[in-house]
């Protein structure tokens, strides 16, 4: 009688756990079966061979650390990749949501399959290449995040990925925008990237306008939304009234504290206006996809270079936008405003100006 | 720095008020556990129907643009979902942790597919109408107060009325006497005719009802979207209310709000850049709670039966 009731509840509880797995596979493809995606079916010249370069189609992996649905990070870089997939000099495939102990086996399994390009979207995986680039001499690897060691391979490159100026940049306009002069930075996990933008945000902002006052919190998560908004109101009810965020999902919360509080707020990785079109000025938006598909055009042309950390400047790796075609919202950012603040990005991305001494 | 420096009113309201939004949530969650955790049942799966509540109050209010609609259908998600819990832990009596676990980890597949599904294909962030703060005539306007306890929106309310009624419920009525009774003694409890089958369904359904109620709290009263890991371990954190404060739901509010106090303490005191790490401040509450298991702070009275599934031969 106990038995069969055990053994009836482990056969419940393992369909359950049948059920899960199904349901997994679902929402996140295996990314341990990297199969490739085939070039989308409108392409007219879909099964012709490339038309141009080598002639030979090249292959280009993308592993994501989050979903392709998250409206930031993860989306945007997908974007490119989906840019290249209707492009017939190029096969496509992407793992999404890949933790960081399955770096190693799901980078393998692509190298595995004759992946020309593997490009690692994260600073998970950094070090991860630094140990698997040398089994593969003749793949190309490209990992989104600073080199992290002096020595790396020589076929994998890496990006500084002009985050502080950026940072810098959107400090110096919201201070330009603050009514109160003092501004708020909302940071999602706390490691060096991170705090680093905060300095140069709070830098950005008490350099620009005399007597300006940058505040911020490290919230110590990418994908607290809750968190984010008191982050948000936690400033602006210290006098805050304008609110940059640095923060993925965090940071939709955070622009939600902002127009809940009825602050002003900038937008950052994706253009954001949809969120708040009456409180945000603009959204310094990341390019991602033009990353995605610069990378792999080098490998097709064959100017890929390995062993380097990449250092494009802010203004070839972030551009401002507020909705289609705008710089930014003329509803909450003055025409004077922004013509203050164009000096400052314009030498920001020549180089005439440089922060990188305000990190120390 | 000066203390006095830092705490200033303006410092001192916004770090209140910042509190008590933290802290509803998790109430609103608590509340209904506690039930379950009266009747014998513990619930690690609310954590996973605050997911699916915070989904299904999106996709209602994406739909119909009510978001009252979408508190309803959070609800009746919530009290779906919790069926489906209560007959695995009451009926099938299989392992609650391992059910529960497992059923956290369902939610998740199904949730991030679920908006797949509805929103595929939609590139920007969608938003949806929300509960506005409820302006309260003379209370709203009060200086301090106001702003820390009258400037919420109707789910703050909502959550604080339930305080009481699920203490009057709890303590001052035949069916709160029933659920404990089958809490700490089932068979005492069944010997005297009452069903424990049916008040421990009625339990688990409680903690459903409450917990899909918490992830529309997140989704309307606080955020207007959704996203995956929009609970963000408010589920565990709930379930830590319910033992710091003592499976009661008064207790459970006052823990609630400590909670909130030292999440929102650290968020706050980073402004001032102090060298203080914010990680100690964030362990605070755990650690009162590790206290309030061990005995430190007085005898934990947890329900005798919890985890115990019953059976009547």
């Amino acid at each position: 009688m106990m038995w069969g009731k055990t053994v009836r509840t482990l056969w419940k509880v393992g369909l359950w756990l049948a059920l899960v797995g199904v349901l997994a596979a679902c929402a996140v493809p295996a990314p341990e079966a990297p199969a490739a995606e085939a070039p989308a079916a409108e392409a007219p010249a879909a099964e012709a061979p490339a038309e141009e370069g080598t002639g030979e189609v090249v292959k280009v992996a993308l592993l994501l650390p989050g979903p392709v649905t998250d409206g930031g990070w993860s989306q945007l870089a997908y974007a490119g990749l989906e840019a290249l997939s209707t492009d017939p000099g190029f096969e496509t495939a992407y793992a999404e949501s890949v933790s960081q102990a399955n770096i190693p086996s799901v980078t393998r399994g692509y190298a595995d399959d004759g992946f020309d390009l593997i490009i690692g979207h994260g600073f998970e995986f950094g070090s991860a290449f630094l140990e698997i680039a040398p089994e593969y001499p003749e793949i190309h690897f490209f990992a989104t995040t600073f080199q992290p060691q002096p020595e790396i391979p020589a076929n994998t490159q890496y990006v500084d990925a002009a985050y502080f100026p950026a940072a810098y940049a959107a400090g110096a306009l919201a201070a330009l925008l603050s009514e109160s002069k003092v501004v708020g930075f909302v940071g999602g996990g706390d490691n060096p990237t991170q705090q680093g933008m905060m300095k140069l945000f709070i830098a950005g902002a008490e350099q620009t306008v005399e007597g300006a006052k940058g505040l911020g919190v490290v919230t110590g998560d990418y994908n607290d939304a809750a968190k984010g908004r008191e982050a948000a109101t936690t400033m602006i009810g210290n006098g805050a009234d304008v609110i940059w965020h640095a923060a993925d999902v965090t940071g939709l919360g955070a622009i939600e504290g902002a127009v809940a509080s009825g602050a002003q707020v900038l937008g950052a990785y994706s253009d954001q206006i949809s969120l708040a079109p009456d409180n945000l000025g603009a959204s310094l938006v990341m390019d991602l996809a033009q990353m995605v598909q610069t990378k792999a055009q080098e490998v097709r042309d064959g100017s890929f270079a390995g062993g380097i950390e990449w250092r494009p400047s802010v203004d070839e790796m972030w551009h401002w936008a507020a909705g289609e075609g705008n710089s930014y919202n003329s509803a909450v950012i003055s025409e004077e405003i922004w013509t203050q603040f164009v000096p400052i990005w314009d030498e920001l991305s020549s180089g005439s100006l440089d922060v990188s001494a305000l990190l120390q | 720095m000066e203390l006095s420096q830092i705490f200033t009113a303006a410092f001192v309201v916004t770090w209140l008020a910042a509190a008590l939004g933290l802290a509803g949530p998790v109430l609103l969650a608590s509340l209904g556990e506690i039930f379950g955790e009266r009747s014998g049942v513990l619930n690690i799966g609310i954590e996973g129907t605050m997911l699916l509540g915070a989904l299904a109050s999106f996709l209602v209010t994406f739909y119909t643009g009510s978001p009252w609609l979408g508190l309803t259908g959070a609800l009746a998600t919530g009290v779906l979902v919790a069926l489906l819990l209560a007959w695995m832990y009451v009926t099938v009596r299989a392992s609650q942790v391992v059910v529960g676990i497992v059923f956290n980890t369902l939610a998740l597949g199904l949730a991030s597919y679920g908006y797949r599904l509805a929103m595929g294909g939609q590139t920007q962030v969608q938003k949806i109408p929300m509960f506005g703060p409820v302006y309260l005539p003379g209370l709203s306007d009060l200086p301090a107060l106001g702003p820390i306890l009258f400037e919420h929106s109707v789910m703050f309310y909502l959550t604080a009325a339930l305080v009481l009624a699920a203490g009057y419920l709890l303590y001052r009525t035949r069916f709160g006497l029933n659920l404990r009774a089958v809490g700490e003694n089932p068979r005492a409890a069944d010997t005297a005719g009452i069903s424990v089958v049916r008040m421990r369904y009625a339990g688990v359904l409680f903690s459903g009802a409450t917990a899909g109620m918490a992830g529309a709290y997140l989704v309307l009263a606080q955020l207007g979207i959704f996203r995956d890991n929009i609970i963000a371990g408010r589920g565990f954190i709930a379930l830590a209310i319910v033992i710091f404060g003592r499976w009661n739901p008064y207790l459970a509010a006052a823990a609630a709000v400590i909670f909130g106090i030292a999440d929102a303490l650290q968020l706050s005191l980073q402004i001032f850049q102090l060298d203080l790490p914010a990680q100690l401040l964030l362990s605070l509450p755990y650690l009162l709670t590790i206290l309030a298991m061990s005995g430190l702070l007085g005898r934990s009275l947890s329900p005798t039966a919890l985890m115990t599934p019953y059976t009547k031969d």
